[in-house]
């Protein structure tokens, strides 16, 4: 295992209380100490003047195919991923993979999904619950055992062929438009469940302002909700597909501006928990079809960083939506910067909005400028 | 590609062409040599034809490029079948399309001319041209004119061109049709929105009817075409209250009794088969400026 110096970092870690510009000793993958002018031992230093140094960050939603998509999040600055259900098993020495547990039977949302032990996250990746019954049963289930029940709250049968959030943008390029209510009407019909059964309801990628709203009021009358947005929902609005351009072919759809800005309160509110990439990798074949024939998805570690930075949040609260919060969702523990803590390092170069280094397990994965870390 | 964002000057210019090819003041063979493809997706009787009659009078080639289903099922990927096809030389590719954007997706992947007959519901652009022109001579000009179009303006391409172009000519629209088949977000300034079918008809100088999908009911976008004909159908008794000099049009082909009655498709207000005539003049001008 090596050792590494990271040096004049400001490190913002919120569950410590910390934001100073310290320098952070690394060894056999644990921070060993922090301190002003720590004196470079027989061991790789790494300058972080102007840079942050975060407790690693960590994605509470995405989907990986194989190692290619793992390298890809590294670049990103994630230390930590939960998989959706509809990835493939994946096993990583480099960074931390945990796999969501399929909530019902092939995601079917019909019967149940068997619980092992221990399973933190339950989740039914892309596919709606479109019986509430089944919803109940999974919440009234997974209670004792403490599961986070993750949905993407959506009525495929509002949605129905729809591909852009409604509005003036669908209707102009002829897209077929997904009225908001193909979400809110899943929000509240699953936030009125979880009021009779008890347990943890967890939304995925929410997009509509109202849905948020909803969620608001729910987490003020004590329901045990939580909720992410993704960073291209916090970010883009419908108008990105003028053009008809890909970019835009996500699914859950993009919204109006007016929806961006809702998500964006609830992330100063504290109502929204995290903030997730969803990637989801488009092959270069994906993009030689016609909008509605090529396949939803975001190549979105690699803006990860990018498009959250840009959100100009208070750094603390940033910090916790993209690695103290999701980690504590996903499972993972306390995400710190402190002596003894698992070295889980995200450098970050907030001029650039980019990444410049990341750290898992105390090795050093991803450096900025060079091809061996 | 599209009438979106085009200047009344530009549209002007198209139709001014149209004309000179209408009244036969120009012949020519501009395209003598030149091979035109035709790439239609989706299944299209007139608009294909209609485009092949103009490139067949001007001299060129016309290269019939048949698809059924959609370019996944043949495991080629819609860039693929552009490529192919402007790499036997042809001049111009016309392409129809089931989805909105592919037209845009073939010209950004090809060197050659491309002219969108049509993509999913977006535009529909020479339909567009051959509406206004065939309006404009009627009336000479669409200024301060009022048109009506009517029916499922939801999944209307035609809708969307016509939208664009006629009020770039100064014409005023009233959209109408079923709540459930009316897309959100029309309303604009010279635009009106109702489901009112009397109101939309009081006043219009023309009435543009557009072709309802039988299979829309199986959506539950409507209840059942009798209902539809009842509320939304121009009937005779309908058409019988219209202005004086009003004219209807259809893109085709007309579902007989559903949105149009018998007697009004055929009667002396309909320019439905001027509208067919035109068009191969305004095609003309469009492979005539793109090629």
């Amino acid at each position: 295992m090596s050792a590494l110096l990271l040096r004049h970092g400001r490190v913002i870690d919120p569950l410590s209380g910390v934001d100073q510009v310290l320098d952070v000793r690394i060894s056999s993958g644990r921070i060993l100490e922090l301190g002003t002018d720590l004196q470079a031992r027989a061991e790789r230093v790494v300058e972080a003047r102007d840079f942050w140094l975060l407790p690693g960050l960590v994605d509470l939603r995405c989907t990986a195919r194989d190692e290619a998509d793992l390298e890809g999040a590294l670049k990103g600055g994630l230390t930590a991923l939960l998989l959706t259900p509809e990835s493939p098993r994946l096993v990583s020495h480099r960074l931390e993979v945990r796999h969501a547990r399929p909530l019902t039977r092939e995601l079917k949302g019909e019967e149940l999904g068997e619980v092992p032990d221990g399973a933190v996250v339950l989740s039914n990746g892309f596919a709606p619950i479109v019986r509430g019954g089944v919803l109940r049963r999974a919440l009234q289930y997974s209670r004792p055992l403490g599961s986070l029940v993750m949905v993407h709250p959506e009525d495929p049968t509002i949605s129905a062929r729809g591909l852009l959030g409604e509005g003036p943008t669908a209707t102009r390029l002829g897209l077929l438009g997904v009225p908001a209510a193909a979400e809110t009407s899943i929000v509240a019909r699953d936030l009125e469940v979880l009021r009779s059964t008890g347990g943890r309801l967890h939304f995925s990628h929410l997009t509509c302002a109202r849905s948020v709203e909803l969620v608001r009021e729910a987490k003020k009358q004590g329901l045990t909700v939580t909720c992410d947005v993704t960073a291209h929902h916090l970010t883009l609005d419908d108008t990105a597909a003028n053009d008809f351009a890909l970019l835009a072919r996500v699914w859950p759809p993009l919204r109006s501006a007016a929806d961006v800005a809702g998500l964006r309160a609830g992330l100063l509110d504290g109502t929204i928990d995290a903030i997730a990439s969803d990637h989801q990798r488009v092959d270069a074949l994906d993009l030689e079809h016609a909008f509605e024939e090529s396949t939803p998805g975001i190549d979105a570690f690699a803006g990860f960083v990018k498009r959250v930075l840009s959100l100009q949040l208070p750094q603390r609260t940033l910090v916790e939506l993209i690695s103290t919060r999701p980690a504590a969702l996903a499972g993972l523990g306390e995400r710190r910067l402190s002596p003894d803590s698992r070295a889980e390092v995200t450098v970050i170069d907030p001029v650039k909005q980019a990444v410049h280094a990341t750290i898992t397990g105390g090795e050093l994965r991803f450096l900025e400028g060079s091809t061996q870390p | 590609m599209a009438l979106e964002g085009l200047a009344r000057v530009d549209i002007e210019r198209f139709l001014d062409r149209a004309q000179e090819y209408r009244e036969g003041r120009v012949g020519g063979r501009h395209l003598l040599g030149r091979v035109v493809a035709n790439v239609f997706y989706e299944a299209s009787t007139r608009t294909r034809s209609s485009f092949e009659v103009a490139a067949a009078s001007l001299g060129a080639h016309v290269l019939n490029w048949s698809l059924s289903g959609s370019s996944a099922t043949k495991g080629e990927t819609l860039v693929d079948t552009a490529k192919n096809i402007a790499a036997l030389g042809v001049s111009v590719i016309v392409v129809r399309h089931q989805h909105s954007g592919a037209a845009n997706l073939v010209a950004n992947s090809v060197n050659v001319s491309v002219i969108n007959a049509g993509d999913g519901q977006h535009e529909h652009p020479s339909q567009g041209l051959l509406d206004a022109f065939t309006l404009r001579r009627r009336w000479g000009s669409l200024d301060g004119r009022t048109v009506a179009i009517v029916g499922d303006v939801l999944h209307s391409r035609v809708a969307r061109s016509n939208l664009h172009c006629l009020r770039a000519l100064g014409a005023t629209l009233v959209f109408c049709g079923p709540p459930t088949l009316l897309p959100t977000h029309l309303e604009a300034p010279g635009i009106t929105v109702t489901t009112d079918l009397d109101r939309a008809l009081d006043g219009a100088d023309a009435v543009m009817m557009l072709r309802v999908q039988r299979e829309r009911q199986a959506e539950a976008l409507f209840p059942s075409p009798g209902e539809y004909h009842r509320r939304w159908g121009l009937t005779s008794a309908r058409a019988a209250k219209l202005k004086a000099d009003a004219v209807v049009l259809h893109p085709g082909p007309v579902n007989r009794g559903l949105e149009l009655a018998s007697e009004v498709a055929d009667g002396n207000r309909s320019l439905i088969l001027e509208q067919v005539e035109n068009g191969v003049a305004v095609r003309k001008a469009i492979l005539e400026a793109v090629s």
